[in-house]
């Protein structure tokens, strides 16, 4: 009759045939196995059928021509592969370095040629001192008093027309320039406004009006830099 | 010219590991390393060190020699491809053995019931090393009693789930330890002693069911 150790035992009796049990569970299994005839049985299939196992697929003799047949043909697949994965233009290094000389010296060129034609700008504007600013706005306003607001004589229009007002900027051309110049002759006011998110180019100005007034709109909107000057005391 | 052969000297000689270090830890790491910048010769000696045991894993887990062999060239394909994901330090042999057993199961399922109708009848009949032996001093009778009980074996084996059966190759065939079965099938070595024991005890089971319909027929 099966009690309840038995079943205990039975659970452990596959690893105890195995030899995977150890001390005191290996020798619990084995007092019971002297005692229990029906457990010993158990015992003596799972014997049997482990050994039959062992017997039905104990492996063949394979020989040394079935394994390096194997190596052959494992080698044999890897270099057939690197040979695929490698069309024969891209496994000649020299044109690898032949293609970068020549995208260097393109490079070259066409730095040389569009740097060039950026970095021109008129010799006056080019002498003339450099200021830095970095708004993300700048409005510049000067203000020069034209003849009929200010009741001057036509005489002194002439003087007046000899004050210089020179805006430089990268992104103004030469014809903005111009025409920035014809304004400040014909008007009274000018309003050169430069937008650049990240610079503001070299700015010159020389101004001998009787007011000038310079509005640096700053990246918040609500702070506007007001710079109001009189005019230029070295005037006559 | 001499330095070729003093590059030749030492990639043969000092880079790789010798024979003797086979079975040491540092071995297949050393290896590997040289294997995946490209090196054949350290991925051939690779292949030498293990090709035996992937064979006969192969064959234990699909019973033709045909197919342990395409097998077996299938295993080290994945390897070499897969070489560069292997992480320093994991035990490259239980690495390669997860492998086998996957690519087993892939050749399996692609056979399907045609491979499990046939198994056990075609070449391990006559690949049996074991029968080979028992050939040679049997009678008749005892010699077929035993042919059937090894067909009927190798047939029960092949109804087992699949990580069973891994398990039970692994553990019982190949002589691994729990442990490393469950390093090499990528599990606790708890799941792997369950697996194994209800592995055991079905082919006892498929056995003794077979043994007591032959006896009731005779």
């Amino acid at each position: 009759m099966r009690t309840l150790k038995c079943k205990r035992v039975a659970r452990m009796i596959s690893f105890f045939v195995a030899g995977d049990l150890v001390g005191a569970p290996e020798r619990e299994v084995a007092t019971h196995l002297a005692v229990c005839e029906r457990c010993r049985q158990l015992a003596e299939e799972f014997s049997d059928s482990s050994s039959l196992l062992t017997q039905a697929f104990a492996p063949p003799e394979f020989g040394a021509e079935f394994y390096s047949g194997i190596r052959d043909a494992v080698l044999g697949e890897i270099t057939r592969d690197q040979r695929r994965s490698k069309p024969a233009l891209f496994r000649r290094p020299w044109i690898y370095a032949t293609a970068f000389a020549a995208v260097v010296v393109i490079s070259g060129v066409m730095v040389q040629h569009f740097g060039g034609t950026r970095r021109a700008t008129p010799p006056d504007l080019a002498r003339a001192p450099q200021v830095t600013a970095q708004p993300t706005s700048l409005s510049l306003e000067v203000e020069v008093p034209s003849p009929r607001k200010k009741h001057e004589l036509p005489g002194k229009r002439s003087a007046q027309s000899s004050n210089v007002l020179a805006l430089a900027n990268p992104h103004l051309s030469s014809r903005d320039l111009i025409a920035s110049q014809a304004t400040r002759d014909g008007g009274t006011q000018i309003e050169p406004v430069v937008q650049s998110p990240t610079r503001v180019g070299p700015v010159a100005l020389a101004a001998s009006s009787q007011i000038s007034r310079i509005e640096i709109q700053t990246a918040d909107p609500n702070i506007r830099i007001i710079w109001v000057t009189p005019g230029d005391s070295r005037e006559p | 010219m001499a330095a070729e052969m003093a590059h030749i000297f030492l990639t043969d000689a000092q880079a790789l590991p010798s024979a003797s270090e086979e079975q040491s830890a540092d071995y297949f790491a050393v290896l590997v390393a040289r294997a995946r910048a490209g090196d054949e010769l350290a991925f051939e000696r690779i292949m030498l060190a293990t090709e035996q045991r992937v064979v006969s894993i192969a064959w234990r887990m699909l019973g033709n020699r045909e197919d342990a062999r395409d097998a077996a060239q299938d295993v080290y394909l994945r390897v070499f491809k897969y070489l560069a994901r292997f992480r320093a330090g994991e035990d490259f042999r239980a690495w390669l053995y997860r492998i086998t057993i996957n690519v087993c199961h892939d050749f399996a399922r692609k056979k399907g019931v045609a491979a499990l109708a046939q198994f056990g009848e075609i070449d391990f009949d006559e690949e049996s090393a074991a029968l080979e032996t028992v050939r040679s001093g049997a009678n008749p009778e005892s010699l077929a009693l035993l042919e059937q009980q090894l067909a009927l074996v190798r047939r029960a084996l092949q109804t087992l789930p699949e990580k069973e059966r891994a398990a039970l190759v692994l553990r019982d065939l190949e002589g691994f330890s729990t442990e490393e079965v469950a390093r090499a099938l990528g599990s606790r070595p708890v799941t792997v002693r369950s697996q194994v024991c209800s592995a055991r005890a079905r082919i006892k089971t498929f056995c003794d069911k077979l043994t007591r319909k032959r006896g009731a027929a005779q």
